[in-house]
């Protein structure tokens, strides 16, 4: 079928063969190594006390702590929120740059396209840093502004909610806007009633993967997240640059909680993308 | 009805199609037959006004389409690989122009029932269109270009997808269905059989223009030209004439010397088709209904009414 994308389940097959089976073998056993291990390694420090096991740790994350100028726990609802508002805007902004490039391939498309995923080669650390050395005096002093946070964190996202909504946009068949005008739907109904739905899943998925990204977004967030308002890596990193065992104890309990919130959040985009978006 | 005048569309300097005037009346059914690249396509979609036209113009019901946008002009399009709203169910398809036409949920309702009957695709509301057939995925979108009551259905190549088995049977259906709602339509098809089963008149085109236009009769009794005789499948003799295979009478030569040999006999259903060479170097086509037709290689004694002799440009 011209200009349709083909279902994911006609794409994938299982390996066949022997050198298919290893390849595949190879590849989640180099996952298993290197991802899975340290991940289970976090969880088992995690509930290390002494020689036993227990929740120490977690239940010491509610407690003030000379590491912070918040408890840990705030620094959990700090990345939510933060992450919350950094994907709305990543959305907004990354969406309706979505439905510009995807109207045309000229130059300017194309322009824009690129200075959107500037923020990912020029890498977060730089972001940040740019930030505090550039928005450091009146009238653009924002650097102790909470918003610059979600901002700067929003930036580090859109180029992943481009990368995700201009394809699905650009997959659409003319002919099904052909087909909706036929139908008698003028043309902003036609963006309606064909464009829009098909955007509006991949803007979810989209905005999942803003959100973890934004969780676990740290190069940026650490120059800008101001002391008493950590968010959860930066908490990490200032328990982890502090001597002693609870310091230690807490950060890998935060970094476990972590890990759970950006799972439950990947978790759910892939539920709703095989779900709902089926072939895309 | 619906009259094209004279339309004229280029591409890159490239003409799709050539002072084309096409005239279709009240509740008929026109045939566009063609090969692949002759302008049918084109043509359609400068109907829907989905093409602008370089020169000429389409009218429908007397008034000039010029300044009538697609979704304004209550025609109905049938796509040749259906192009159906793949994140909508079967009901949500074949309801989208009724929603248009802000018609009640009661009534869409309704409307689609009727529909999806009429198409025989009773209680399929709430399938999703990837799980059905490509022979249903037509009836959903024809069902969905009828829904609105368009005052002209267009339809581009809707079996061109489909096997020969399920064509023929959607051949049939279609038939019914135009006689049954007595729609006004045009049909474009590359395909000779499926051209004269539902087309009242038949519109030949070639290179993006009409070469001819009449009804299937007509055009068999006589072919505006050797091309067109050769397209309808009538081999033409040296001298360029055409003969029909309806005046090719065919005897076995029983011993005699006969005056011709069968070059292969092809059964088409009910009839063999015997392609004759005869000793004067010439090929005709001959049509018998018999089951003890002469093989290939058989010598035979052919007979030729020149009633049934053609001489074309």
């Amino acid at each position: 079928m011209r200009g349709q994308l083909r279902a994911e389940r006609d794409i994938l097959q299982r390996p066949r063969g022997l050198e298919e089976k290893a390849v595949v073998v190879a590849s989640l056993g180099g996952l298993a190594l290197f991802l899975g291990v340290p991940l289970a390694a976090l969880v088992e420090r995690s509930l290390a006390v002494g020689d036993g096991h227990g929740f120490g740790a977690y239940r010491a994350l509610t407690r003030p702590t000379a590491a912070l100028l918040a408890t840990p726990w705030e620094a959990v609802v700090n990345s939510l929120v933060y992450a919350a508002a950094a994907t709305a805007l990543a959305v907004v902004v990354g969406g309706l740059a979505s439905f510009a490039i995807a109207r045309s391939r000229g130059g300017r498309s194309r322009l824009l396209d690129g200075l959107l995923m500037l923020p990912l080669g020029a890498s977060a650390v730089m972001l940040g840093f740019g930030f505090v050395i550039t928005f450091d005096r009146t009238p653009i002093d924002v650097r102790a502004a909470p918003w610059i946070v979600p901002v700067a964190q929003a930036l580090v996202a859109i180029p992943f909610v481009v990368r995700i909504v201009v394809p699905t946009l650009r997959a659409i068949d003319e002919r099904q806007r052909e087909a909706a005008a036929v139908l008698g739907a003028p043309p902003a109904r036609v963006w309606r009633e064909v464009d829009l739905p098909i955007a509006l899943r991949a803007l979810t998925v989209a905005a999942g993967f803003a959100f973890a990204i934004s969780l676990g977004e740290f190069g940026a967030t650490v120059f800008l997240a101001r002391p008493d308002r950590p968010t959860l890596p930066v908490a990490i990193f200032r328990f982890l640059s502090r001597p002693g065992e609870l310091n230690a104890a807490e950060a890998d309990a935060l970094a476990v909680v972590l890990m759970v919130l950006t799972a439950v959040s990947v978790f759910l985009v892939e539920r709703i993308r095989l779900r709902r978006l089926g072939w895309f | 009805m619906l009259e094209v005048e004279h339309a004229a569309v280029r591409f890159a300097e490239k003409a799709a199609l050539e002072d084309v005037s096409l005239d279709v009346g009240d509740g008929e059914v026109v045939a566009v037959l063609g090969p692949s690249g002759s302008g049918k396509t084109t043509l359609l979609r400068v109907i829907a006004g989905l093409q602008r036209l370089d020169a000429g113009r389409v009218l429908l019901q007397g008034r000039d389409l010029a300044a009538v946008p697609p979704h304004r002009r209550g025609i109905g399009l049938v796509f040749q690989d259906h192009a159906l709203f793949h994140h909508r169910d079967v009901a949500g398809n074949v309801a989208f122009g009724l929603r248009m036409q802000g018609r009640s949920a009661r009534e869409i309702e309704g409307r689609v029932r009727e529909l999806l009957d009429l198409v025989g695709l009773a209680g399929f509301e709430h399938r999703s269109v990837a799980t059905l057939s490509g022979g249903e995925q037509q009836r959903v979108a024809l069902a969905r270009a009828l829904a609105p009551e368009p005052r002209v259905l267009l339809l581009d190549e809707p079996l061109g997808s489909l096997d020969r088995r399920l064509r023929d049977r959607l051949l049939d259906d279609l038939a019914r269905l135009f006689r049954h709602v007595r729609v006004t339509a045009v049909y474009v098809t590359h395909d000779q059989a499926e051209a004269f089963a539902l087309g009242d008149r038949v519109a030949v085109m070639r290179s993006g223009a009409v070469v001819q236009i009449g009804t299937p009769d007509e055009l068999w009794a006589q072919p505006a030209d050797a091309d067109l005789a050769r397209f309808l499948g009538l081999p033409a003799l040296r001298d360029g004439s055409v003969v029909r295979p309806e005046a090719v009478r065919v005897e076995r030569a029983d011993g005699g010397p006969g005056n011709g040999v069968v070059d292969a006999a092809v059964r088409q259903g009910a009839t063999v088709r015997l392609r004759l060479r005869l000793d004067g170097g010439d090929v005709v086509d001959a049509v018998v209904a018999s089951l003890a037709h002469p093989a290939a290689g058989e010598r035979v004694e052919v007979e030729i009414d020149p009633a049934g002799v053609l001489k074309l440009p």
